[in-house]
């Protein structure tokens, strides 16, 4: 385990330590590292020290294997997969006890308020890592299924920038449009 | 070119008549006619800077230096061009931008002026051209895409924006369009269409499920409704509602063929030819052309995509004689096939079928291939083949049955489906089962396992024809029971769950959709002459129209680079006319002489798509098709000196109203 530590500084200057491997969860990281621009601390301006924990705690996860984080992004199932006859069971056990597992601990993982939902997002994104980006847009996704365009506005602070008008209208084309969708 | 005056005369109603100027259309819209287009236009700019010249060549290609885009407008017109950019490949400053290539994937075809050449034969007549319109390629990420106000995902990087977004199944993303402007503008932006299509189409949305109800209501028509469940997790219960307006074409009646990609094709209800392809989401359809043949016997139909050739394909079938030949020799039938590739615009005979093929539609297609039962004599022994029918290769093959399966003919019924994306063999025993055979590598005979037996008796009723519709992601089975509700069947417990689903329709045939806004057009293609034996129209969508004309005003104008213009007006004469009353209102207030004088002219229709039609009208709901018209400011709002023919200091643009829920 023991391996290059690199430091990392938020954008309110706290320093962080991170696993060489695990940084390299992170693209951004990665090219960093392997440009070897690795002389003392790296900044991460965009980054502030309520989320950078959160973050190397994602990439501590999922150092060095980005093949489970995209397991997870497809719901566990690896669709590339080709299912041959001979196809081994007990190794398709073994890795769904460990989907099983890093689907748990995701799920504890992503307990948090809708802020940092959007600070990890940008984080994510601005450190390249997908696993994350694509469960805290996954997340951001299952806010809007579903949901009815009031229901929205409120989940994302959006105000509506219809005029009472069209606003009518829009009500009447979907009263059209699925009679009621008052329906629990 | 210069001093020639080319007048085009711009008709309501999809037609125009030109000058004595022979126009020719383009046919050829590949990366490497439009590197010629812009190096031929380069040259032409060396030899005389007064030209009218479009910004977009490859939309209006034509290789005949003497009309570069299929029409021309008058240089008598008080305005010239001093700028040639190309803004896909060339940036702002004129420099190289790389290879755009594949943007070609949009299908960005130009503007067409269809014109008859015989008619061209007589001198001094007004020759008709019927045009057609097609999404102009425009750099669409520059132009439309700005930051969001939506909320608190305003400070996200739009890209992540569109990743939320673009996760979303149809029926959400369309009430996403009534939460604000600008969330409703993104459910616009091809960029995003593209996105979520992928999205739909490789399943990471789950798919809806499109109902077809025929003959409901004492009434003889058929309705395609749309359903979806809509919450988080990958269930219907309680919560899916059909949706209620339907998608309603001008025809009453139709079956349905396949859908495939967000598309759907349709087929007449008497003889099942294929008749449509449609995106039921947008309501945009087009018209196959009628068969030339006859047949009396049903037509047998298919509808795929060929992913290596990026075309959709409609396959038809037609039996000109079946004799079965039972007890007198061999059978004989003739069963003649057409393709009709989307793009391609016609009807291409591919032979004589080898298979006397069994059904209508064809109900699995699964590996660019269509597939459907039929049999095989050899004696007095009859054995079910499954055929496919490979779109790319356009070839039938057969598909190796699953290993020991020798079906009587008497005792099973066979039918074939698509389960997770693999062939199914259905088998129905007369003792009352349903056993569902899973093809788990395509072609290979031995991954063939029989995955599910559905009991009928343990549904509770007393007879039921299950159709397999779809695998949840729960694994349970979603059931289509006797034509009249939807069941799951979870195959572990072996227990049967209605679900209970608000205006069902009494009687419906089920399908999977991955319902998506892929504008048709894309998937139309070439500038083909026959493409004009069909028409575009818009029927009433499932979902509710994009209400786009509220939330595109596009006021936030940007100052053009690239100089600007004398006339240059303001934002206030940015007008809009959404109907032909508006339009006939404005005839009678600027008097019809200048009104038609605007619309008369023709250059300013290629004016509108230099700006990359950034207009949105409403859909006209109706196949008749009015021009929508819209007087806007010269000041050029995205760096593009494509300054239109000017007529009081305003701008021309004008768009097809019945194309403006694609045109992005």
């Amino acid at each position: 385990m023991s391996s290059t530590k690199i430091f990392l500084k938020s954008s309110d200057d706290k320093t962080f330590e991170i696993d060489e491997t695990a940084a390299r969860a992170s693209e951004t990281l990665k090219n960093i590292i392997d440009g070897g621009c690795l002389d003392g601390v790296i900044p991460l301006p965009n980054v502030s020290s309520n989320i950078l924990p959160k973050v190397i705690e994602y990439c501590k996860k999922h150092g060095g294997d980005n093949g489970s984080s995209k397991k997870i992004a497809n719901g566990g199932v690896d669709k590339d997969k080709e299912i041959l006859p001979d196809y081994d069971e007990e190794e398709d056990k073994r890795e769904k006890v460990r989907v099983d597992e890093l689907k748990k601990w995701e799920e504890e993982y992503m307990d948090f308020d809708q802020q940092v939902l959007y600070d990890l997002m940008l984080a994510a994104n601005y450190l390249h890592i997908k696993g994350l980006l694509d469960l805290t847009v996954e997340k951001a996704a299952s806010m809007i299924r579903g949901r009815t365009p009031d229901q929205i506005r409120e989940n994302f602070n959006i105000n509506s920038d219809f005029t009472p008008e069209e606003e009518e209208e829009m009500i009447l084309i979907e009263d059209e449009w699925d009679d009621e969708w008052a329906f629990d | 070119m210069t001093g020639r005056r080319r007048r085009n005369r711009l008709k309501l109603g999809g037609t125009c008549n030109k000058g004595k100027e022979k126009v020719k259309e383009d046919q050829s819209h590949t990366v490497s006619s439009n590197n010629a287009q812009v190096n031929q236009k380069n040259e032409e700019v060396a030899e005389g800077p007064h030209m009218n010249i479009g910004s977009y060549p490859q939309y209006f290609g034509c290789e005949n230096s003497d009309s570069h885009y299929g029409f021309d407008y008058g240089s008598d017109s008080d305005f010239s061009y001093d700028d040639f950019t190309d803004p896909f490949r060339y940036d702002e400053g004129g420099n190289y931008r790389g290879d755009y290539s594949h943007r070609a994937e949009f299908s960005p075809y130009p503007f067409l002026c269809y014109h008859d050449e015989e008619e061209d034969e007589e001198e001094g007549k007004d020759d008709d051209y019927t045009f057609m319109v097609a999404i102009p390629q425009k750099d669409e990420d520059e132009q439309v895409e700005r930051p969001m106000n939506v909320g608190v995902m305003s400070d996200l990087p739009l890209d992540v924006v569109y990743d939320i977004l673009s996760r979303l199944p149809i029926k959400t993303l369309a009430r996403c369009r009534s939460v604000c402007k600008d969330m409703c503008r993104i459910t616009h932006i091809r960029r995003f269409i593209k996105m979520h299509h992928n999205r739909a189409i490789q399943g990471d949305i789950p798919p809806s499920l499109l109902l077809h109800a025929r003959y409901c209501f004492d009434e003889l028509r058929s309705d395609v409704y749309l359903l979806q469940h809509d919450t988080c997790d990958d269930t219907l219960d309680g919560r899916a509602v059909v949706s209620h307006p339907l998608f309603s074409p001008p025809k009453n009646e139709f079956e349905v063929v396949g859908s495939c990609n967000g598309l759907l094709c349709l087929s007449e209800p008497l003889y099942y030819g294929p008749r449509f392809v449609c995106n039921p989401i947008t309501g945009e359809y087009i018209w196959l052309p009628k068969p030339d043949k006859r047949t009396n016997f049903d037509i047998v139909s298919g509808f795929g995509y060929d992913e290596v050739a990026n075309e959709y394909k409609v396959v038809r079938m037609l039996f000109h004689s079946i004799d079965i030949g039972l007890g007198n020799g061999s059978p004989s039938f003739k069963l003649e096939g057409e393709v009709y590739s989307l793009s391609l615009g016609k009807w291409r005979d591919i032979g004589d079928v080898p298979y006397p093929l069994r059904g209508k539609a064809s109900p699995a297609f699964v590996n660019g291939a269509l597939h459907w039962m039929t049999e095989s004599y050899d004696f007095l022994n009859v054995t079910d083949l499954i055929v496919s029918f490979d779109l790319g290769r356009e070839e039938f093959r057969v598909v190796p049955p699953p290993p020991g399966f020798v079906p009587g003919r008497q005792s099973h019924r066979l039918n074939l489906g698509v389960l997770g994306g693999r062939l199914c063999l259905f088998e129905y025993s007369i003792i009352g089962h349903l056993e569902i055979w899973i093809m788990k590598k395509y072609g290979v005979k031995e991954s063939w396992t029989k995955e599910y037996v559905v009991w009928q008796k343990s549904s509770g009723r007393d007879s039921g024809h299950f159709t397999p519709l779809r695998l949840m992601e729960n694994g349970e089975l979603l059931l289509l029971c006797n034509s009249e509700c939807l069941v799951l069947y979870d195959p572990v417990m072996k227990i049967f769950r209605d679900i209970w689903i608000r205006g069902l329709p009494p009687c419906f045939e089920a399908i999977t959709h991955a319902g998506s806004l892929f504008p048709l057009r894309n998937a139309v293609g070439l500038a083909k002459r026959d493409r004009f034996n069909f028409s575009f129209g818009e029927w009433c969508p499932v979902l509710f129209p994009i209400p786009a004309h509220k939330t595109m005003m596009y006021g936030d104008k940007q100052p053009s680079e690239h100089g600007s213009n004398p006339d240059v007006e303001d934002e206030e004469d940015f007008q809009i006319f959404q109907t032909p009353e508006m339009w006939d209102r404005f005839q009678r207030e600027e008097g019809t002489s200048n009104a038609n004088e605007i619309i008369e002219d023709f250059g300013a229709l290629l004016n509108l798509f230099g700006k990359g039609m950034n207009t949105y009208g409403r859909e006209s709901r109706g196949s008749s098709c009015f021009f929508e018209l819209r007087l806007i400011s010269t000041l050029e709002d995205r760096g593009i000196q494509q300054l239109g023919p000017t007529v009081g200091g305003k701008d021309i643009i004008l768009s097809l109203t019945s194309l403006s829920i694609i045109l992005i």
